[in-house]
């Protein structure tokens, strides 16, 4: 009787220690294994409320104009698959958007349709990496400064995301080359 | 034990009124009943103690520290959970039933479960919705209800899958039936089986009963598609089910705090009588004109739920033992056929419809002031007239009277209130 319990709270302790690590293993995964992709980082409405903890980040390369496929029965909301090619300066930019994965080895991610317009003509997508989590003290000092960087123009703001099989993961935002959580760093505190 | 009982048994001993056998039986008993309450603050303690740290680890984790590299993060994101896991483990291994470190440690686990998995989603900035991050931390969370018997995982596992299901159903995505909250809850359903069977009258039990009342309340809502009106039928089945539950065996002998379906079914029932009693109800809310629903009716939802809920409110209904006495019987017992009836009644009169729920109303306050008289109970007395008041109101705004006349009957309801409270208590202290 006494050894039927615990086997019971060790099979629990190890579902409960291996769910989150196959989360982590996930996202390593694609750390190690996928390819980088550099997504330029666009200002989007400034009315947003800052949320705290984490800037929101919007992108230049989440709309496909001029797209020639069939986009019937599409619904905001949907998965899509969006296949990624570096543009001349060596940004992401997308190349086409597709319902099924592509069965061929083209760089690719999962995304959330946002909307579908001119009868597919302009497709938009929402990344699954618009939040970019800093430490809450940095957070408003830094959204600050990232707003102040888009708005001016002079540098450019990207981010920086590894892809892999489907999955993205955001490894960090850089302006330049620099990181910005090292940027924040050297922001005189007010 | 307290001292007066002490002294009293030391005095009627000396006197000769008890033998010493029957002083230290007393003296045992009184001795076994004070160390409940205790024990129960106990449990008490170590539950708001793991709620608070818990807690607490969850705003530290929101902090985000920079200053560490991933591993360092990811270190720290397990550490509550095997602390948690150990401290579960010292639990049951503990001879006897330690009821306040099981139910702490199986709370402590559950939170730093969540704060595992919001850490690793920081970590790595995966975006992830609210409702996957619940349904993962939910499953996660489901064995230790089991492993640690406790009473406390339990009801958080129904709240967050609860609130999970009302993501999926009531946000904007709500054209994904949460089917699965169904699927979760009868996960947790032998565990209640168990409370039910074991401890019957315990704090744990009767929360749970309070739970998945309001629970069931809220996800019914979440199956209102295609012929929405008809969810007024499923939630006056719904609420008449709890009503009938709550006045029979076993229940019927509970207080009404630790009653919630007949307190729940009771309120629930008036309430929607009160919104149905305007004819506007019927003739605008229900058949908004074309009635477009009734046409799609038989392959929606809605109607077998309702009619689901209905077999069930029947079957109870029959089940009541006190048929003989017609004088005894509630309105509201069988308020939900009245409303069957009048629901298609209402398609062809309005004004007929609310005529009929009008009748029930009256019925229902008239059976409550006779019931409070008669037992010179303050409660049932005050809800009878409570019942007559607000169906008065609600009919002023349906006729044009004057305000003089207004005035004074409502002056006469408030008289009448100071007088039936009066006498009840006049008719107490004699």
């Amino acid at each position: 009787m006494k050894n039927k319990w615990q086997l019971f709270f060790a099979l629990v302790v190890l579902f409960q220690l291996a769910v989150p690590a196959k989360m982590i293993w996930d996202q390593e995964y694609v750390l190690a294994e996928g390819q980088s992709f550099r997504f330029k980082t666009r200002a989007y409405d400034p009315n947003d409320p800052f949320r705290g903890k984490y800037i929101r980040l919007a992108f230049e390369a989440d709309i496909l104009e001029g797209n020639y496929l069939s986009t019937e029965g599409w619904e905001r909301g949907d998965q899509v698959c969006v296949w990624l090619e570096n543009d001349a300066d060596g940004f992401a930019k997308i190349q086409r958007i597709t319902a099924d994965k592509p069965t061929q080895m083209v760089p690719h991610l999962q995304a959330e349709l946002d909307y579908v317009r001119d009868n597919g003509a302009t497709i938009r997508v929402k990344y699954p990496f618009e939040k970019f989590y800093m430490e809450e003290s940095k957070a408003p000092a830094a959204e600050k400064y990232y707003f102040d960087l888009l708005r001016k123009g002079e540098k450019t703001v990207y981010a920086l995301v590894k892809v892999h099989q489907g999955e993205g993961v955001l490894q960090d935002v850089q302006v330049d080359g620099q990181s910005l959580r090292d940027l924040v760093e050297e922001i005189p505190a007010k | 034990m307290n001292k007066p009982i002490k002294v009293n048994l030391h005095e009627l001993m000396s006197e000769g009124i008890l033998t010493q056998e029957t002083a230290q039986r007393i003296e045992a008993y009184y001795e076994g009943k004070v160390a409940s309450p205790s024990s129960r603050l106990t449990v008490v303690f170590g539950v708001l103690g793991a709620v608070l740290v818990g807690l607490g680890i969850i705003l530290i984790v929101a902090h985000n520290w920079d200053q560490f590299g991933r591993g360092i993060k990811l270190v720290w994101a397990f550490v509550p959970v095997l602390m948690g896991q150990i401290a579960c483990y010292y639990a049951l291994s503990k001879q006897g039933d330690q009821a306040a470190w099981r139910e702490g440690s199986a709370v402590f686990l559950f939170l730093a479960l969540g704060a595992c998995l919001a850490m690793i989603s920081q970590i790595y900035n995966i975006q992830g919705s609210l409702d996957a991050y619940l349904l993962t931390w939910m499953v996660l969370c489901l064995p230790i209800v089991y492993l640690m018997n406790s009473t406390m995982a339990s009801l958080l596992y129904i709240g967050g899958i609860t609130w999970y299901a009302c993501i999926l159903g009531y946000g904007p995505r709500h054209s994904e039936e949460p089917y699965l909250f169904w699927l979760l809850l009868l996960a947790d359903a032998p565990f209640m089986y168990k409370l039910y069977r074991d401890d019957f009258s315990s704090n744990g039990f009767h929360a749970h009963c309070w739970t998945i009342g309001i629970v069931l309340l809220i996800v019914l809502g979440m199956l209102a598609l295609d012929a929405a009106p008809l969810m007024w039928l499923a939630y006056v089945n719904l609420l008449a089910v709890y009503f009938l539950l709550g006045t029979q065996a076993p229940f019927s002998s509970k207080k009404l705090i630790n009653n919630p379906f007949r307190a729940l079914g009771a309120l629930g029932i008036l309430i929607l009588f009160l919104i149905a009693s305007f004819d506007e109800f019927w003739s605008d809310a229900v058949y908004d004109g074309n009635a477009a629903f009734l046409g799609r009716m038989w392959g929606s939802s809605e109607i077998w739920v309702s009619l689901l809920l209905m077999g069930i409110a029947i079957y109870l209904l029959l089940r009541k033992k006190d048929w003989h006495q017609l004088d005894q019987i509630n309105p509201l017992s069988f308020a939900f056929v009245i409303y069957a009836l009048t629901f298609v009644l209402g398609y062809f009169s309005s004004v007929g419809a609310a005529v009929f729920i009008n009748i029930l109303l009256l019925a229902a306050g008239l059976f409550y002031l006779r019931k409070g008289s008669a037992k010179g109970h303050l409660g049932f007395l005050n809800l009878g007239l409570l019942i007559l008041t607000t169906l008065i109101a609600c009919r002023f705004f349906d006729v044009n009277i004057s305000f003089v006349f207004r005035g004074i009957l409502f002056v006469l309801l408030g008289l009448g209130f100071f007088f039936a409270n009066y006498r009840i208590l006049k008719q107490r202290s004699s």
